[in-house]
């Protein structure tokens, strides 16, 4: 914990930078350049995570910190100040095109050493990097190399067990980088869900990830689209699920920043995804209004991202299939449910056809669910996704 | 994991009439919008209209497929690797040939069966039941006077996934990937590496005539023109790398492996001369002093920034300095301490000029009678190594 003293050493710092920055580039409304010190708040609410002032040091080509304070507010998850910390100078570092090695300036918890003042890499990083098992050898020299990089950035997005052995076959294989299957999720194109849809879903995860087609070479391109829909439908149930509903004097409204609790995960092999309840929600999109999936109680939805002709044109497949998936889970927890997410372009299909598909659904032991979402709108996004990430940098 | 297996259908040309839409129009549409792609010129415009008639195409073929009434012939999963493999072998070719277009119109039919014929026997893949079934799906087509189109439909049948049973040796192998340290290697890493890994790997792809272009967006200027001038001092046979943009557009391409150093005994009396102080390129950096520390500007700014491609803008600034070189002969021995300030197409139209220039002058044979002295804005102006 810094002293009060060291705290306001480094507020100090902060303010000169704030005035600087105020003066150079917000009064004159000029944008800074990568390599200009430019401070950052992190805030959530009134509550503030970082103070950070960063740069792009061209020479060593690493990022450098002037000023990395945190705090860990006691209402939210433990170390979360480090996390967001650690979070912004990863994806910076990436973005800035560095070699990822982070370099924490002597105003930094500063000491004196040899009469010289000395920076470290701060308190509040260092019991991150202990709470994930990772050893950071240049602690009081105020660096952190690229290799410790790299497994930090790998724990603070969170993959599960078998997104990070994909990950970590990718870059074994030389056809991705770790440290852009992170910058892809901490950047905000893909969510982390979506992403791991995409990594354990697809058979060439690295092409998405590194937005590597182009719209010229159309099947290959068409491939990347068809995955990214999948992965994007997915995360729009996500999302759905996760928002939480308030009541207030009657009126229900859906909360911005206050998320329901849930576990989710991926099935690779079905293309299916398997959730968990933590808090109580409502299941949306189906014929039934009033499903609610209790704590510790699981559903399993299969996706398809499908066109009304394909749905017709593959129906018979997406039914073995999703018995199949019925088959594996059902076995192990007799109490899960099953869902058929499909576009709202399900809504296309005649409906004598349609409530044949319905009822043949239902007689498997699943219900079907209509997504508001049509597949020209996730093509849209898909195709806007796979262009941001043309953006950014590729290694 | 869930399969993405082709279909390919064929459409008589009435099928191809689907009510208020014609298939057949939006393939001729598609084929011009292909041949506008080539040109690189406002790209993001011609590819999104290109995505929309593939779109069309596909979403009533798949259609006419739900409804089953066309042929059609299931490739199964594994032809788009195929394809991957036929693009990365010949690139050029597979352009050419249309190889990764989703549609082919009966007119193009024969010209499309033997390109693919000869690209899959390159690449040794001619007896695989992918290709076999394409082929004779296509024959069939042709005889029978019919446009095909290739379907993709994702999520088909279920693979088993790849279950690596010894995840510590996959942890390990993932731990020792090299990483660029500064650290402990005490070198460059970054946007040097990554340049010089650049150059390496297009040279090589160069020489077995595969076209590969060097990029050089959103790369430091400093580090263009240290490495491009590395590569242009470096012992080898003399060729040329294509260059190319972010935004696409490729430009002229650069001559390396073609200067050699100056003996010291060469450069007497080039020595002797004065230094005049050149900034790159007008109204940049005026407020760090810039306009007082130089004679005069090499670019006008007005000339160059301008709102084109980078290729285009890379070609006007070779084309400017070659002027500006050729009128320097003229004029006698000239020693330029050159102020760059960055943007990356100047920097190299500039530097292929000067390559050029020297090339030239060297042909001579005749003490050196130019020199351009680098010196690159980093918040300061730090000197680079002298081209003569």
């Amino acid at each position: 914990m810094l002293t009060y003293e060291k705290i306001m050493e480094q507020f100090k710092v902060f303010e000169n930078h704030v005035e600087k920055y105020d003066n150079e580039f917000r009064k004159a409304n000029i944008l800074p350049k990568n390599h200009s010190w430019r401070p950052y708040r992190w805030c959530s609410r009134d509550i503030v995570f970082a103070l950070i002032v960063v740069r792009h040091e061209r020479f060593r080509n690493c990022l450098e910190a002037d000023v990395c304070l945190m705090s860990s507010p006691p209402q939210y998850p433990e170390n979360s100040g480090a996390k967001v910390a650690m979070g912004f100078l990863l994806s910076e570092a990436y973005k800035c095109g560095t070699s990822m090695e982070i370099v924490f300036s002597e105003n930094v918890e500063t000491r004196i050493e040899d009469g010289k003042k000395k920076g470290r890499v701060p308190a509040y990083i260092y019991d991150l990097a202990c709470d994930f098992d990772i050893k950071l050898k240049h602690v009081l020299e105020g660096h952190i190399t690229p290799f410790e990089a790299r497994q930090i950035y790998m724990k603070l997005v969170g993959f599960s067990k078998e997104a990070q052995e994909k990950i970590m076959k990718l870059s074994v294989d030389e056809k991705i980088s770790p440290e852009r299957a992170c910058f892809v999720v901490m950047g905000g194109i893909w969510s982390l869900a979506e992403a791991e849809s995409i990594i354990l879903g697809s058979d060439n995860p690295e092409s998405i990830l590194l937005s590597a087609s182009s719209p010229e070479d159309r099947h290959l391109y068409l491939r990347d689209v068809l995955s990214a829909r999948g992965a994007i439908l997915g995360g729009a149930l996500d999302r759905k699920l996760l928002k939480k509903e308030i009541v207030k004097d009657g009126e229900a409204s859906e909360s911005e920043d206050i998320e329901v609790e849930m576990d989710i995960s991926f099935d690779g092999e079905t293309y299916a995804k398997a959730y968990k309840a933590i808090d109580e929600c409502c299941i949306p999109w189906t014929a039934e209004t009033d499903l609610i999936l209790k704590p510790e109680e699981r559903m399993v939805v299969v996706v398809r991202a499908r066109s009304s002709s394909e749905i017709i044109e593959t129906f018979e497949e997406d039914l073995i299939c999703l018995s199949r998936t019925i088959e594996k889970y059902k076995t192990k927890e007799p109490t899960m449910k099953f869902f058929f997410l499909v576009p709202r372009d399900f809504e296309e299909i005649p409906s004598d056809k349609r409530i044949e598909m319905e009822n043949r659904i239902r007689e498997l032991g699943a219900l079907l669910m209509t997504s508001p979402e049509s597949v020209a709108r996730l093509d849209k996004e898909a195709m806007r996704r796979i262009e941001t990430g043309r953006m950014v940098r590729h290694e | 994991m869930s399969e993405m297996k082709t279909v390919l259908i064929s459409l008589s040309d009435e099928q191809c009439n689907c009510g208020r839409v014609d298939l057949r129009r939006l393939m001729a549409k598609a084929i011009k919008t292909e041949q506008l792609m080539e040109s690189k010129v406002l790209i993001e415009e011609v590819q999104k209209r290109y995505n929309t008639f593939c779109d069309r195409i596909e979403f009533y073929s798949h259609r006419l497929l739900s409804l089953g009434s066309v042929d059609s012939e299931d490739l199964g999963g594994n032809y788009l690797d195929l394809l991957v493999k036929i693009k990365d072998r010949f690139p050029e070719e597979s352009m050419k040939s249309r190889l990764t277009a989703n549609f082919c119109p009966k007119e193009r039919m024969a010209g499309y069966i033997s390109d693919f014929e000869s690209l899959v026997s390159k690449v040794g893949i001619s007896e695989r039941e992918e290709i076999q079934k394409k082929l004779s799906f296509y024959r069939r087509a042709l005889s029978e006077n019919k446009n095909v189109v290739e379907l993709l439909v994702a999520w088909t049948s279920i693979r088993e996934i790849d279950i690596e049973t010894d995840t510590s040796k996959l942890e390990e192998s993932f731990l020792s990937l090299n990483v660029s340290d500064n650290m402990t290697s005490g070198d460059y890493g970054g946007h040097f590496v990554a340049l010089k890994n650049q150059f390496n790997k297009v040279i090589d792809l160069t020489k077995k005539k595969t076209h590969a272009a060097i990029n050089f967006s959103e790369l430091r200027h400093d580090v263009i023109t240290k490495v491009i001038r590395e590569y242009a001092y470096k012992n080898g046979t003399p060729m040329y790398v294509a260059v190319t943009y972010a935004d696409g557009s490729e430009a002229s391409p650069l001559p390396i492996y073609c200067l050699r150093s100056k003996l010291p005994e060469q450069m007497v009396q080039l020595n002797a001369q004065p230094i005049l102080n050149v900034g790159m390129m007008s109204a940049r950096h005026a407020n760090d002093g810039l306009d007082a520390l130089v004679k005069t500007y090499w670019y006008r700014n007005q000339e160059i920034s301008i709102g084109r491609t980078q290729a285009e803008t890379d070609d006007v600034a070779y084309k400017k300095s070659k002027e500006l070189f050729f009128k320097l002969r003229s004029e006698g021995p000239y020693r330029i301490a050159f102020y760059q300030t960055g943007f990356q197409p100047a920097v190299v139209g500039f530097y292929r000029a000067l390559i050029e220039e020297l090339i030239e002058r060297n042909k001579k044979k005749m003490p050196a009678d130019l020199e351009v002295i680098p010196y690159f804005f980093m918040g300061e102006y730090i000197k680079g190594e002298p081209w003569n």
